[in-house]
C-alpha cells in the first residue's frame, strides 16, 4: 500500500543500491563536464588572455556546486541520524510506559508528578496525539 | 514517518542557484567542445569576449534553472540541468539566433 506521506523523489521502485550507483555515475559525469569546461576555457585563455577571468569564474562555480552537493549530503545524513535517535527514544518511552502501566493498577490517579514514569506516560500521550494529528492531516488530503 | 526532506520536490533559492550554475556549465560545454575536439582549426575563429559569453550563458540558463528549480541538489538531477543548458545553447546555435 503506498504511504500518502511519501511524495517527491524518494519513492522509487528500484533498489537503493542501483540508485546510489546511478548517483555515483552522475557525479563522475558532472565532474568530467566541469573539468572539460575549465580545460576548454584554459585553452582559449592561451590565445585570449581575458579568458583567464572566465577560468576563474568557472573554477568558482565548480566549487560552489561541489560544496552545495557535499552540504546537502551531510544535512541528509544528519536528518537521518536525528530521526533514528528520536524513534529510538519514542520506542524506549513506550516500552517503559507499558511496563509502568502493567505494574500499577490505576496509573492516572496514583502516579506522582516527580516520578520518572510520569514523564514516560506524558511522552507516550504526546506521541499518541502527534500520531493522531498526522493521521487527520493525511485524511484531509 | 515521512521520507528524506532533501529528496522531496519543491522550489528553493539554493536549488535554483545550483541548477542555474549546472545549466551554465552545460552551456559552456556546448561552446567549448569544438575547441577541444579540433582546436588547431578553431584557433583563428572569431570568439566573443569572455564576459559576453558568461552573460549569454547566465541569461539562457535562467530558463533551465526556472524549470529545474524544484529538483533536489543531487548529482542525478544536476546532470539534467547540464543537459538542459547544453540543449538550450544547441537550439540557439541551430536557429542562428546569436
Amino acid at each position: 500500500m503506498p504511504d500518502p506521506l511519501h511524495h517527491g523523489l524518494n519513492q522509487s521502485r528500484w533498489p537503493k543500491r542501483i540508485g546510489r550507483l546511478i548517483d555515483a555515475i552522475c557525479l563522475v559525469a558532472l565532474i568530467v563536464v566541469i573539468v572539460t569546461v575549465i580545460y576548454g576555457f584554459w585553452l582559449r585563455a592561451i590565445w585570449a588572455h581575458g579568458y583567464y577571468l572566465a577560468v576563474a569564474v568557472a573554477v568558482l562555480g565548480a566549487f560552489v556546486i561541489l560544496i552545495g552537493l557535499a552540504q546537502q549530503a551531510i544535512a541528509a545524513r544528519d536528518v537521518a541520524t536525528w530521526r533514528d535517535m528520536a524513534e529510538w527514544q519514542i520506542r524506549a518511552a513506550r516500552a517503559a510506559a507499558g511496563q509502568a502501566g502493567a505494574t500499577q493498577a490505576d496509573p492516572d490517579d496514583e502516579i506522582e508528578a516527580n516520578a520518572a514514569a510520569y514523564y514516560e506516560i506524558l511522552i507516550g500521550t504526546l506521541v499518541a496525539h502527534a500520531e493522531q494529528d498526522e493521521r487527520s492531516i493525511v485524511d484531509e488530503r | 514517518m515521512s521520507g528524506d526532506p532533501h529528496l522531496e520536490l519543491g522550489e528553493s533559492l539554493p536549488r535554483f542557484l545550483s541548477h542555474w550554475l549546472a545549466a551554465c556549465f552545460g552551456h559552456f560545454l556546448m561552446v567549448l567542445l569544438p575547441l577541444i575536439t579540433d582546436w588547431a582549426h578553431v584557433k583563428n575563429a572569431t570568439w566573443p569576449s569572455w564576459w559576453s559569453l558568461l552573460l549569454f550563458a547566465a541569461s539562457t540558463s535562467l530558463v533551465a534553472a526556472i524549470i529545474n528549480a524544484n529538483l533536489p541538489v543531487t548529482p542525478r538531477e544536476m546532470i539534467k540541468s547540464v543537459a538542459l543548458g547544453f540543449a538550450l545553447n544547441a537550439t540557439i546555435v541551430m536557429l542562428r539566433l546569436a
